[in-house]
């Protein structure tokens, strides 16, 4: 029963989250700056 | 069950490594046109010229990249190009990666081969465009075997370790900092004590040499200034993503100079993450390295890069090695410091692959459904640590159309060719018909004549002083645009002046310095207007010798690499039993 059914089902739901977790994340946190509104003469920004 | 005849695995991870590849660079693959974006920079056919050899009067960072990219496009076009070479460095890390791990099974080689291509180094410097880097990076997956005093695994090439190990050493190459990242790497693993190995590590020493001089060349025989502004030093140290210093950031394979290169989740939790899966993995293989199969010497190395990468982001670093640089010609083409993280990449992919290897059988053995899902969970690593990579890449990958206007002031400069200056003065801009990020100047890229551009870099707050004397003096002059400018610019050799009328700074600019005495509008559509000066025929930069000089060492150190590596110096081919590097 443990192995059978709980493990695969704990895996499952563990991987899922953690898949959910990072994609919402990415998704939802913008950039500290957008990009557009950068000088037009900076090769970038630290 | 019978078990899965190892070429049939071997080919199986090669078609996910172009899965993984290919999903990190789709638009590139699937949308025409050319891709234009930070450094990332394709245009049909880039002229082939003295400049694209290094000879210019800026610093020699592309030599031979440009040459080969410009001799490549006389027959393909740029963006058909942009599409073989920009993927096939990852393809080439991803093949050499799960060959590396080849004494693993499949699911460790399987997250090697993933984490190979998904990882916060390759996605941060495809970020900021640098996809050449890349080919430098993939060539070290190839070159641990062959040059590992334990001579790897697998079966050993016929014509010898270091003569297997010449077309990467070039491969790498192709780009300064490659050919000394790859080059340093190849001693660092593959030099042998003993008397003798004497013959073995003179040879050695003389290919990572030869591949040195396609940018040491140009660098000796072009107008560039030898050194560098300090001030590039500190600009582009290593960076720390979140909270803590930029060696934790560089333990997670990030830490690149450039915010807007790195994925949001670098600064979260995930980043956190993937620098404890790394330190922990690393750590784990650290404590028995043999037992585990690391290569000996792949360690210390690796360690030691990671150390050169976060060197001028110490206290005092910073500051040690801008002295070095404005005292030490050349040393400004190194000054990108997460670059020199490459080969602890390499260390922190296969140590996660042995890691993996070791752990999941012990999981099966306890519970089979936890060991399958610990195999998931390793293969899907990637992603899991890093899901926004694709976001990052895809943006500046993403091929752009060029207005006609590119084309018709091309067809104009080619019938005449004069010296040409492009103007914002500016390296980079935001063009409104491409993405919303500053962007390399095409003209080089465009125009078959010398181009002088601004090479004064501004990274935030800071000023980094270019090396090229021509444009200096250019920039004095069009400081302030005027109807005197076109006098003033022709008296310094200038023929042709480019203005990018639809980017910010640029109103008025083309009307104001065209109606100046003598100077004719060209063309003026799309954003572009082409001002005719009167004169303008100096050729500033590297004397007429040079450029056959360069030309012929470049073509000399190609075929020194074919006669090396194929083994046709022997004249010994038909003894396979020979050793010839």
């Amino acid at each position: 029963m443990l192995k059978t059914v709980v493990a695969p089902v704990v895996t499952g739901i563990v991987l899922a989250a953690l898949s959910l977790f990072g994609l919402v994340q990415s998704q939802t946190s913008a950039p500290a700056k957008n990009p557009a509104s950068q000088a037009i003469i900076s090769y970038g920004d630290r | 069950m019978p078990s899965t005849p190892p070429r049939v695995v071997t080919a199986a991870l090669d078609g996910w490594v172009t899965v993984v590849a290919g999903f990190l660079v789709w638009p590139l693959l699937v949308r025409t046109g050319y891709p234009f974006a930070r450094d990332l920079v394709f245009t049909p056919k880039l002229p082939l010229r003295p400049e694209t050899l290094g000879l210019g009067t800026s610093s020699p960072r592309a030599a031979p990249l440009d040459a080969i990219v410009a001799v490549a496009s006389t027959i393909v076009d740029g963006g058909v190009l942009a599409k073989v070479l920009v993927p096939g460095a990852l393809l080439l890390a991803g093949w050499g990666a799960h060959r590396l791990a080849s004494p693993l099974a499949w699911p460790a080689r399987m997250a090697v081969a993933g984490f190979a291509v998904w990882n916060p180094f390759v996605v941060e410097r495809l970020g900021l465009g640098q996809w050449a880097l890349l080919y430098a990076y993939a060539a070290l997956f190839w070159m641990v075997p062959l040059l590992s005093p334990e001579g790897g695994r697998g079966r050993q090439p016929r014509r010898g370790p270091v003569a297997a190990s010449a077309p990467w050493l070039a491969i790498a190459a192709i780009t300064p900092t490659g050919a000394v990242l790859a080059g340093s790497f190849a001693l660092a693993v593959g030099l042998r004590r003993g008397r003798g190995q004497i013959g073995r590590n003179g040879r050695l020493i003389l290919l990572v040499t030869l591949v040195q001089l396609p940018w040491l060349v140009p660098a000796a025989l072009g107008g560039a200034a030898a050194l560098s502004d300090p001030a590039g030093v500190s600009a582009f140290a290593a960076r720390s993503e979140r909270p803590g210093p930029a060696f934790f950031s560089l333990a997670g394979l990030g830490g690149i100079w450039d915010r807007l290169s790195a994925p949001g989740t670098r600064s979260g939790v995930l980043g956190f993450a993937t620098s404890i899966v790394v330190v922990v993995a690393v750590g784990l293989v650290a404590l028995r390295p043999r037992r585990l199969g690391l290569p000996a010497r792949l360690l210390p190395v690796g360690i030691a890069s990671l150390l050169l990468a976060g060197l001028t982001s110490l206290p005092g670093g910073a500051a040690a090695m801008g002295d070095l640089t404005s005292v030490i010609p050349g040393l400004g083409l190194l000054r990108d410091a997460q670059k020199w993280l490459a080969a602890f990449v390499v260390l922190a992919v296969l140590c996660v692959g042995l890691v993996l290897d070791h752990i999941l059988p012990l999981l099966r053995r306890a519970a089979p459904a936890v060991g399958i899902g610990a195999a998931a969970v390793g293969v899907g690593l990637p992603w899991l640590l890093l899901p926004d990579g694709m976001a990052v890449v895809h943006r500046v990958v993403q091929p752009q159309s060029y207005p006609p206007a590119f084309e018709q002031a091309a067809r104009v400069i080619a019938a005449d060719p004069g010296p040409v200056i492009t103007l914002p003065w500016s390296l980079y801009r935001v063009f409104p018909w491409a993405g919303p990020y500053a962007t390399y100047d095409p003209a080089s890229r465009w125009f078959d004549a010398p181009v002088v551009t601004d090479d004064t870099l501004r990274v935030g707050s800071i000023t980094i002083g270019g090396e090229d004397p021509v444009a200096s003096r250019v920039g004095t002059v069009v400081q302030s645009p005027s109807r005197g400018t076109g006098a003033q610019l022709s008296a310094l050799g200038v023929r042709y002046i480019v203005v990018y009328t639809g980017v910010q700074g640029a109103v008025g600019m083309a009307d104001e310095i065209g109606s100046g005495p003598g100077v004719q509008t060209l063309v003026a559509a799309d954003g572009l207007s082409l001002l005719q000066l009167p004169g303008g025929t100096e050729s500033a930069g590297a004397s007429t010798y040079a450029a056959p000089v360069v030309a012929a060492v470049d073509l000399a150190v190609l075929l020194a690499i074919i006669v090396a590596s194929t083994g046709l110096a022997s004249g010994r081919r038909r003894d396979r039993s020979v050793t010839l590097w």
